[in-house]
Parts: structure tokens; sequence; C-alpha cells
């Protein structure tokens, strides 16, 4: 699945393109890259207005597009009212205009970057032969729309193109980070004029994923061209090539590396290993009820429980038990069989599990940017995240601001080493920690003086063994579990280690703890004085010309080229153009 | 010599300043002085306006001046100065490029900025996952 991440507000020549603005609340959502198609008309419904269109969109991709408002332009008057003007506003294309009364009516309107385009036409009668197309954003929006007037059964058609980039790769107005692979969507709607209304009759959707470096831009010529990003960030308000700490700056300052950064690879969860003791057929895992576990330990300690065949394998008959546990997992069932202790059928039907590796969704936590500056990261922000059965852990802002935590646990049911993936959009997942997922049940609380020493040395030996596992690779334990039971069932039942109260008490707490994920954050509470741009200034560092500064401007570093004074005079200057001077 | 009399309302700091002129009069350079730093003397300022003078310009050294002090000897009121060399050269420098450090207008906001102050106090969000672990289930392994 790929992911499609929110874009960020960007202003294009002082005006708010909002089709680019913060969706969700900066929620990071997700869709499946691929295509999806629908034709209405061959389908019982025929057609369906756009509304319906929308939710059939919203249903396909996870999420509706067309909440993105795209403000700002419009086409004419204040009042929609031309088919074309319905069809820009069912699909949530805000504050268009639509002619004035004795004008000439338009046949195609285009948008481009900080355009405020007025076009007119002819009021109460009926556009045709309509276009609209807005783009913004160096064409990383594009919006198509066409239609032949309110005319009964004529087609229309709508399209429309986004790229998104997540909200940490773009830097105040531009984007300064494309690296890496990012999401695009384009929607082909066609339908017809019916009622005096727009139907949809054909949707068409691709999810695609782009490479943010090789941005490509057919020409109006034909050709295909790769973009810069002084390309990608061109008409961007406050973006300049000269600014040396955009991307792509002028000089690499004499460096052997190649200047560039490929793009990253993004990290997959690990599943569930497919290899485990159960396979084995050495080793069987129930997961009774209670009352069956109160059943087992009933037969145990009755008379029909025949101790004399069970030594004939093992020194003591509790040895044959590996553990009893509780696991905060429910593992699915295999199907049931009867409990045998050795060779001892008890007559005990339990359910029992097929796998040993169980996989467990805990959600996801979403990390907004609080002030959108340098101050969400560390070290003025900080970030720990508590995981059951694991404790806290400290996240790097830099790693997982702006971005959404998936937290996935791997849980050994036999052993309790868990395994917590965290992925992080658009990184994958750059975070595991482990812990002990287990709380293991001595069975002396079933009270039988005679059995609790086997018994828990039967627990404590399966346990053990598996909680040294599980404190390294958990593959390993996989492994060394797997390996415990196939090379002998004597091996598998003969080892004894000491009970380690450290490590069930490490289980038994998590128990009693939260269990659900959470994080907390800590960011900066600012003291920031009225005006303090006026009177100190922002943090810019980069190449300007002066005359295109305004108010306070203290200067890093200035050639007085071409300025004949004296030198106590330049020397005054750039004393006071470092001091700060205002223009 | 010409020297042009303003009184000034921009702080020393201000490229271009804003200034109204009170005067234009003639006076004699003294000798011994820098241009840099110059005094004038002349004996035809009005004393009406006296409480605006502060700024000055020599139009013969192409140069503006901040009035520092206006001394009267007999007749006489020596006008001492000093260069304004921003609005002097106002003219030359703002074609310049440069690094710019600080800005009132355009900012890089991924920029550390040392001069941001914080409350010893945080805000702490405390955020939770969707999910969690809500179904527990014994399990009982027995060999074979």
């Amino acid at each position: 699945m790929r992911e499609i991440l929110i874009p960020a507000q960007v202003v294009v020549n002082n005006i708010n393109y909002e089709i680019m603005l913060q969706m969700y609340n900066d929620e990071v959502i997700t869709s499946r890259e691929g295509s999806y198609d629908v034709d209405f008309s061959e389908r019982s419904e025929g057609r369906v207005l756009i509304p319906a269109a929308r939710n059939w969109i919203k249903n396909q991709l996870g999420f509706d597009p067309f909440i993105i408002p795209s403000k700002n332009y419009y086409i004419g008057s204040d009042t929609p009212n031309s088919m074309l003007a319905k069809i820009l506003e069912g699909f949530n294309t805000e504050y268009y205009k639509i002619g004035e009364t004795g004008d000439t009516q338009p046949t195609r309107m285009e948008f481009n970057n900080g355009d405020n385009v007025n076009t007119r036409n002819e009021q109460n009668s009926y556009l045709q032969n309509n276009q609209a197309q807005f783009r913004s954003y160096a064409g990383f929006n594009t919006i198509n729309a066409s239609c032949n007037g309110i005319i009964e059964l004529t087609s229309w058609s709508y399209s429309c193109d986004f790229k998104f980039f997540p909200t940490n790769s773009i830097r105040g107005n531009g984007i300064q980070d494309s690296t890496g692979t990012f999401a695009s969507l384009r929607i082909n709607c066609d339908g017809i004029i019916a009622s005096l209304n727009p139907y949809v009759e054909r949707i068409s959707i691709q999810v695609l994923t782009f490479d943010g470096d090789l941005w490509q831009q057919t020409t109006t010529y034909g050709d295909l061209i790769d973009l810069t990003y002084a390309d990608l960030n061109a008409d961007i308000n406050g973006f300049s090539n000269d600014n040396p700490y955009e991307i792509n700056p002028s000089t690499w300052g004499g460096g052997y590396g190649s200047g560039i950064i490929n793009p990253s690879d993004i990290i997959d969860d690990p599943t569930a290993p497919n290899i485990d003791a159960v396979s084995t057929g050495l080793l069987t895992i129930f997961k009774p009820t209670l009352a069956q576990v109160q059943a087992l330990g009933d037969y145990l300690w009755s008379s029909a429980f025949d101790v004399d065949t069970l030594k004939k394998l093992f020194g003591d008959p509790m040895e044959a038990i590996i553990g009893l546990s509780i696991v905060p997992v429910n593992p699915p069932g295999a199907g049931s069989k009867n409990v045998k202790i050795g060779d001892v059928d008890t007559g005990i039907s339990m359910p029992y599990i097929g796998r040993q590796f169980v996989e467990k969704d805990l959600g996801s936590i979403t990390i907004d940017p609080y002030i959108g500056s340098f101050m969400d990261y560390s070290p003025y922000t900080k970030i720990q995240i508590y995981l059951p059965y694991i404790g806290f852990r400290d996240l790097s802002p830099e790693d997982v601001m702006g971005t959404t935590l998936s937290i996935k646990y791997i849980i050994d049911v036999v052993s309790g080493g868990c395994n917590a993936i965290i992925n992080v959009s658009g990184k994958g997942a750059i975070y595991q920690f482990n812990g002990s997922a287990i709380a293991n049940i001595p069975l002396s609380a079933i009270n039988y003086s005679g059995a609790i020493q086997n018994a828990v040395s039967a627990i404590g030996s399966g346990l053990t063994t598996v909680a040294g596992i599980a404190t390294g690779n958990p593959a390993m334990g996989a492994l060394g579990v797997a390996g415990l039971v196939s090379n002998a069932a004597n091996t598998a039942v003969n080892s004894k280690p000491t009970i380690q109260h450290s490590g069930t008490m490490g289980g038994a707490a998590g128990l009693c703890s939260v269990q659900y994920p959470y994080c907390i954050i800590e960011r900066p509470r600012l003291s920031t004085p009225a005006r303090y741009n006026n009177f100190i200034g922002n943090t810019l560092n980069v190449t300007m010309t002066l005359s295109d500064c305004h108010g306070l401007t203290i200067i890093d570093s200035i050639h007085l080229d071409n300025v004949i004074c004296t030198d106590k005079e330049r020397e005054e200057l750039l004393r006071l153009l470092k001091e700060g001077v205002i223009l | 010599m010409i020297l042009r009399l303003f009184q000034n309302i921009s702080d020393t700091n201000v490229v271009q300043k804003d200034i109204i002129q009170k005067a234009e009069i003639s006076g004699t350079l003294l000798e011994d002085c820098s241009i840099l730093e110059p005094v004038i003397a002349t004996p035809l300022i009005a004393a009406s306006d006296l409480k605006y003078i502060n700024y000055a310009e020599i139009p013969d050294f192409g140069r503006y001046y901040y009035v520092t002090d206006i001394i009267c000897r007999g007749k006489l009121f020596e006008v001492h100065m000093k260069i304004d060399v921003l609005n002097t050269y106002k003219d030359q420098i703002k074609p310049l490029q440069a690094v710019i450090a600080r800005q009132e207008q355009n900012n890089n906001v991924m920029l550390t900025d040392g001069l941001l102050k914080t409350y010893a106090d945080p805000h702490i969000e405390i955020r939770r996952a969707s999910g969690g672990f809500t179904d527990f289930q014994y399990i009982f392994c027995v060999a074979g």
C-alpha cells in the first residue's frame, strides 16, 4: 500500500491556493495504488449525480479528494448560472463566476498561478462548448472541465490531477525536499446533462506514485522535460535560487559527493515468521477457557491421571507441561482436540492454535506539527511513546513530525516475546522495540501442593528458554523454540532452567498496565513578544537584493562594490548593515 | 557653502530617512574638520527652527549628516555634524545583494532561531493510539 500524504498550505503569489491546503487536519490518509473504473451506464444505476459519484470515489480511495476546496479563482459573475458552474460546484470548486449580462460568451477559460480571471458570457443564455482549466502550484494540481451547456443529453467531462507531497517536505512557501516517491491521483469523469443537472456515467481513477526528483512535464511543444527544483518552485512566493539552503544549491562547497540524495527506500513491515514450533508437531499450544483450565487441574490431581504411564517418558509428570500463561491476544484457533500429557489422554478437549506467532494491529497516532517551524523538532520538541509490555521509548521528532505512526505487534504466544513495529508514514517500519507480552500462571495457584515444584519447573523451563530468546532477535527466538522441539521430545521437556522471576514479573506488570500505546509530546511554549519580526526580525539566511527587502534587515555578509565612499564610511556601512537597518 | 537643515523623525538605523527641510542657508566650513564630521559656522539659523533641526545635507559633499550639536558663539551658530552613511549611500547599496541573516517580512521558519524564548513549562500533549490490547487468552502449552 502506498500512502498519500497530506500537503501543507502553499501560497502562490500571495494567494492561498487551497487546493494544496491541509486536509483532514493534517492526518495522513492512505489509498491503494492502482486503477479504479466504473461505468454506471452498464450498471443498474445508469447514471448518478455528482455527490453520489464523489461517494463512489471516496469509497475506492478511502478519502474524498474533492474535500480540498479549490478557491480564489472564478469565472465570470458571482452566481453560478451555467452547467459548467454546476459541474465545478459539484466537485467543490468554489468562488467561480460565470458571465455577466450582455457579455460575450467565452469558449475557453484558463487559469494559471496568480491569475485572477474574469470571463464573460451572456447571462440567461446557455454557455456552450465551455472549458475551464485550473492549474496551481507549478502544475501539481490541475482541473479541467468542459461541457456543451445546458442541453439535454449532451456530454460533459471533468478531469483532475493532484500531486501529494508530505507536509514535512514543504518549507515555507516552496517544496524544499521532494526526495522520495510520492503519490499522485488522476480522476476522469464523463457524464451527460439530464433534467438540467450534470450526471456522471463513468469514472476512471488512477492512483500512481511518482519520483519526486524527476517530476516531468510536457512542454507546449510536446517534449517531455525533467523539471528542476527551481522549476518546481517557479512563481512560488519567496523562493529564490540564490538561497544557499534551498534545495539544489548552486554549489556543493567542493565536496566529492554527487550532490544527489537518492530516494529513500520504504522499510516494509515485518510479518509473523512462517516457521515456528507448532508446525514441528512436537509441541501443542492450546487456548483453553477458564473452565477448561480448571477441568484440567481437576484431572491432573485425580486418580484418573495414570502417572506410571507418563513416567516411562518423563521423570516427573509435570515435565510434559511446558507452560500455562495469559497473552494479550486471542490467536485464531485451528480446531479442538483432547489434551495429552505425555502419552496420557486427559479426555479434556481444548481448542488449539496452528501458529506460534500472532500479529496484532494497535492502531495509529498522528503527530502534527504545532508551530510549523524548527521548534517542532529537537531539542525543542520531545516525543516519547508508551508501548504496552515494553514501556516508554524515545522517538526522534525529526523522524515522526508530521507523520502517522502505525503500531503493530508480533507476539510469540509461547514465550511471550513481542516485537512492536512502528511504521512511520512515508518512511516505513523504522522503529522496532521488543518486550515480553506474557503473564505466566504458576500452576501452584490451583493449590495442589504436591505438584507445585514440578509444575513451576515445567513452566520455567519453557519460559526461560524463550525469555532469553525474547530479549534477542525475535527471529532467533522462533528458531530457538523450533530447535528446542525439533531435536527430540526429551530435549524439549528435559530442559529445567531456574524460574526467572524478573521475567515473569515483567509480563505480569505489563498485564496490569495500560493496554494501548500513547505518545507524550512535549512541545515548547513560546514567549513571543508582539511585533517580534519588527524589532528582532525573523531568521532568513537567504541571498536577496536589498531593494527587495522591506523593514528590519540584518545582513550577514555583503560586498560593498561600486559604493564610492571613504574607507571609514565603508567600515561604518558594514557595521550598520550587520547590526541591522530598516529598509 | 550651502547647508540644508532638516528635521529627521527616523531612527538612526533607517536607511532612507524621513526628513522635513527647515532651512537652506550658507555657512563657512571650519578649518581642520573632516568631511565625515564637519562643523559649519553660520549666522543664519532662525531661532524658531533650532528646536527642530537635527539633520543636515551638504550638497557640495554629497552627504547627509546627523546634527550632533549646535553651539552658539556670539552671533554665529556652529553646526556640528556626523556622517549618515545609510542615507548618503542608500541609492548605491540598495541594488546590492547580500546574505540576509534576519528580516522583518521574509523568513525561513526551519532555521533555528536562538533569539526565540520559551517558557519553562512546556505544553504536554498526549495522543492515544486508535487501538490496543483488549482480548486476553489463556495459553496452555504441552510437549507432543
